[in-house]
């Protein structure tokens, strides 16, 4: 037993001296806790990973950590030290939307934010070519006339695009079957063989399906959200006010550590991701894929974040209101 | 189809890739020459590596360690008459035989060669028929699929090995499994017990290890032998099983078809198809061929069938998304957590992986053939390896493995549990399959079925009014009958002796 | 004595009639006081879990005659030999190994880990203490060196290769 022992103590102590001693952040490989199930978002969020670490010198990794809509990962990367080491991929729907709905007890003044990593908006679609549905008008008017006919699919109920449709038809009395799918891409093909009647997309799916779907309106206040939509028309301009401007009825993240981060390694983490961000390849990277950098810095986390809260509180009476209309029905 | 191939192939002719590929057959082969582990534990315990990289170099290694786990069984059947994999079981009837008459060499280098050949024949099929059955797939709706799970459910209950109603109790326990986690229609949690690790379900890549890995290193611990080395036959490397083979012209494409057939079944698997096929060349063979006492055919119809059916069983796994095996339904996560959607959607949005996992499967065998007889010494070295060395190193593979996915110490807690369910099951003599079977599908089954029934305008009836799903539950409807039939009679027969 | 010799058979019994007796016992409970236990396919998400687990209760009914009668395929006895101990010593320590993970890092725990096992699968001290050190960084430099794995650092925040 003696020599085993003899080799542990030197292990540990070799361990302690080599350990945790004053060298410079980073000085080991990062996280970045991811919210979903690994797709076309995730890939977004790796191109933004893969610039910080060149920045960083180190390698940031992204690990999907999905369940419960993103509270898991949350909890996940809270559960770890507050070293920097863990970053969290904070999508509003864990950030902003769970708390609201009791299923989590932060709010966002518990993180600390890095940057605004990316936004992208979504749009209402139908199948290519539907004569019965060539512009939104027409696609409201039947909802209207004809309440629970239609079947449609946001990709999960209670999901932010979900929350994002609701408003719009309950702004116009219009009412549809919601059919849950797991992930938007799967909803596409049910789209194409008319099952379903329209789905609410975003632009990473639109990207690969286009040649499927007809975009009636893109569910946003900002021009360039048009634009990852090759043009189609913003809902306002349809004469639609569905009360919400700017983030609030779109997908966004921000990078985000614990509030417990010593101050030196959140300044290195801000230069890092603010300075991957700004790099013009990064940036056309991320509009390839369909999602529209930010370029929020940390200093208007509070300015952006704080009235979102608000607009989407109205979104999500906007899901009550779809039940009660359905089980009227 | 060949458009497929071309969209692939600049993803696939790259060095990482076939050095991946070559790294995943010389694995694939090693994993499948220890005894009692297969082609499964290969992919189950390469997954975590494959998360990490860039998809088609990634899916091409995991199925390259299928390919070559397929085959590496045979030589220490032959070898030592201990199947490497279950899939090898029938290659001892010849290849043993063969190898107590002074053959090992030739026994092994036609096994190697059979795998090969029949498992690129296999591959023409899966080229040619996987994107016929994905078109005719695009027609699925939500009904079609919640059919379609239900009937790769009774399937593999069909054929598995042991009792039906065992298959029965443990694939039902891979539906139930699949349940746990956060409801996709109600966003409810359903039996998490509070835990927020479980609000994503146990994570299959946990439970597929657990299952097999972790009870199998209790098995083989139980088994005892630590610092056993096997005496073995000189082996050197020889390129004769080539011209040897050309007298098996007929036995081997028959061999290599009936296993891609049966592959294609959802979970009819390669042990099924390795005896069929052997039957089937018995009955046509000449009693001088003296099948049985070292018949060089014994060995072709085995391993080509068995390398086939590997082809077989991705045609609706990659098409429907509807796993033939244990093994194709972890390629299937695999896929999944790549961020691919398995079935037609795959050959219209993501032509290129398609393509790209064709190939690599082609690609495969040909390097299994180069390769598989190259390394025939290497093998005898590796069947030297002490269990003593083996199961720590497989028991630290499949930990870390298993943490890196999630980087999550709450998964090994579950794949340990499920260790101890695996055990306890195998001593009973339950078939694991189903469950991992029932994990995959439990959710395809569960969401399809009530998507359905919101989508329908009078009920349950959309399961019958449209064609292809009324077609597919009759076939299900078929196979439980039969299954309640062998049941009741299986119960006659005891009572009646 | 059919309880001892089909004992294999009985704790399966036991355990799959328990897991969908769980699931049961939940949809009553925790998913009823969710307010996802009844209605449409929209809102019941106790439908479907329910059917299987009744499917399962019935079987298991069914297996237990079976076993009763004695109509499996063959006994399945509790059987102790010579590496049972070991056995069970592996899983104990295994769980220790687990649970000083976190806290200690994977480079601490792991090599002692593989060391204690090649030492009880009869290697010598020194073999078994270098191959599991040895072993042990093989597989760190792998997952972390190539894989860019943040195996756990424990409270020392050691890596190797990260």
């Amino acid at each position: 037993m003696k020599p085993s022992l003899r080799m542990l103590a030197l292990a540990v102590g070799a361990a302690i001296a080599t350990g945790p001693a004053l060298a410079e952040f980073p000085e080991r490989n990062i996280e970045a806790i991811y919210p979903w199930a690994p797709g076309a978002t995730m890939a977004a969020s790796q191109v933004i990973a893969d610039a910080m670490g060149e920045e960083l010198g180190v390698n940031v990794s992204i690990v999907s950590t999905p369940g419960a809509g993103g509270v898991k990962a949350f909890q996940t990367a809270m559960a770890n030290e507050a070293d920097g080491y863990t970053l969290i991929d904070g999508y509003v729907a864990p950030l902003v939307l769970q708390p609201m709905q009791g299923n989590a007890d932060w709010s966002y003044e518990d993180f600390t934010p890095l940057w605004s990593a990316t936004s992208n908006a979504f749009a209402i679609a139908v199948r290519k070519g539907d004569e019965r549905f060539p512009d939104l008008d027409a696609l409201m008017g039947y909802a209207q006339e004809n309440p629970g006919d239609l079947r449609y699919s946001p990709g999960t109920s209670g999901s932010l695009p979900h929350m994002v449709a609701a408003k719009v038809m309950q702004t116009e009395d219009a009412l549809a079957q919601l059919v849950p799918y797991p992930e938007i891409d799967n909803a596409v093909r049910d789209l194409r063989s008319g099952i379903l009647d329209f789905i609410v997309i975003n632009p990473g799916v639109y990207r690969v399906n286009k040649d499927d779907v007809d975009i009636l309106a893109v569910l946003s206040t900002l021009d360039r959200s048009s634009e990852t939509y090759d043009g189609a028309p913003l809902i306002g301009s349809l004469g639609i006010d569905m009360g919400m401007t700017d983030l609030s009825p779109m997908g966004w993240d921000w990078w985000l550590v614990s509030n417990d981060t010593p101050d030196d390694v959140v300044t290195t983490l801000q230069d890092a991701m603010g300075a991957a961000l700004a790099r013009e390849d990064v940036q056309q990277k991320l509009l390839d894929m369909g999602y529209v950098p930010t370029l929020y810095g940390p200093e208007r986390y509070d300015e952006i974040v704080g009235p979102v809260e608000e607009q989407l509180s109205g979104a999500v009476d906007a899901i009550a209101w779809e039940v009660e209309r359905m089980q009227g029905l | 189809m060949f458009d497929l191939i071309l969209q692939g192939a600049p993803l696939l002719f790259t060095m990482q890739t076939m050095l991946l590929i070559a790294a995943g057959i010389v694995g694939g082969l090693v994993i499948g020459v220890l005894p009692g582990l297969g082609p499964l534990m290969g992919i189950v315990l390469l997954l975590p590596v494959a998360f990490h990289l860039p998809p088609i170099p990634a899916m091409g290694m995991l199925i390259a360690v299928y390919i070559g786990g397929s085959a590496g069984g045979s030589i220490s059947a032959i070898l030592l008459r201990i199947p490497g994999t279950p899939l090898a079981a029938a290659t001892l009837f010849d290849g043993y035989p063969m190898a107590q008459k002074g053959r090992s060499q030739d026994a092994i280098g036609l096994s190697i060669t059979a795998s090969a050949l029949g498992g690129l024949i296999g591959g023409v099929m899966l080229v040619f028929f996987s994107p016929m059955l994905a078109a005719f797939a695009l027609r699925f709706g939500p009904p079609e699929y919640a059919a379609m799970a239900l009937l790769g459910l009774t399937t593999i209950i069909v054929v598995s090995e042991g009792s039906a109603i065992k298959g029965l109790l443990t694939g039902g326990l891979g539906l139930l499994i699949a349940t746990i986690g956060t409801d996709e229609f109600t966003n409810a949690y359903r039996y998490t017990f509070g835990n927020f690790n479980l609000t994503s379900g146990p994570n299959i890549v946990a439970v597929v290890v657990g299952l097999f890995a972790i009870s199998e290193f209790l098995f083989q611990i139980g088994g005892g032998g630590f610092l056993d080395t096997p005496r073995l036959q000189k082996l050197v490397i020889s390129f004769r099983a080539l011209r040897l083979i050309a007298s098996h012209k007929v036995n081997l494409v028959r061999s290599a078809l009936i296993g891609t057939g049966l592959g294609a079944i959802p979970g009819a698997g390669g042990d099924v198809s390795a005896f069929v096929s052997y039957a089937v060349a018995r009955k046509f063979s000449k009693p001088e061929d003296g099948y049985g006492e070292g018949a060089e055919g014994g060995v072709v119809a085995t391993e080509a069938a068995n390398n086939g059916c590997c082809g077989g069983a991705l045609i609706p796994s990659l098409s429907l998304g509807i796993p033939g095996d244990a093994s194709t339904a972890v390629l299937l996560a695999a896929l999944f957590l790549l961020g691919f959607f398995p079935g037609p959607e795959l050959f219209r949005s993501n032509a290129d992986v398609a393509g790209g996992i064709f190939l690599a499967y082609l690609t495969g065998n040909v390097i299994l053939l180069i390769l598989g007889i190259v390394l025939v010494p290497f093998f005898g070295t590796v069947l030297k390896l002490k269990k003593a060395w083996l199961l720590p190193i497989v028991l630290l593979l499949s930990t870390m493995g298993t943490y890196a996915l999630q980087n999550s110490v709450f998964d090994l807690y579950v794949m340990l549990v499920f260790g101890g369910l695996g055990f306890l099951l195998r001593r009973a003599g339950y078939p694991l399959a189903p469950i991992i079977i029932g994990i995959i599908l439990g959710p395809v089954l569960e969401n399809n079925f009530r998507r359905s029934l919101l989508l329908s305008r009078d009920g349950p009836m959309i399961f019958v009014e449209r064609p292809i799903s009324a077609t597919i539950l009759t076939v299900v409807a078929i196979m439980l009958c039969y299954i309640v039939y062998t049941l009741v009679r299986s119960g006659r027969q005891d009572t009646a002796s | 004595m059919p309880l001892r010799s089909y004992a294999y058979d009985w704790i399966a019994w036991v355990v799959l009639l328990a897991i969908p007796l769980i699931v049961l016992w939940q949809n009553t409970t925790s998913l009823e006081e969710q307010g996802v236990a009844g209605g449409g396919p929209m809102t019941d998400a106790a439908m479907y879990p329910g059917l299987i687990a009744w499917i399962l209760v019935v079987l298991s009914g069914v297996n237990g005659v079976r076993i009763l009668a004695g109509r499996v395929a063959g006994p399945s006895p509790i059987r102790t030999g010579p590496t049972t101990m070991l056995a069970i010593g592996t899983v104990l320590l295994f769980v220790v190994y687990l649970l000083a993970l976190r806290p200690l890092g994977y480079h601490l725990t792991t090599p002692v880990l593989l060391a204690v096992l090649l030492r009880a699968f009869g290697l010598s001290f020194w073999t078994a203490l270098l191959g599991g050190v040895a072993v042990s960084l093989t597989v760190a430099a792998v997952f972390e060196g190539l894989l860019n794995v943040v195996l756990p650092v424990g409270m020392f925040s050691l890596t190797v290769f990260g």
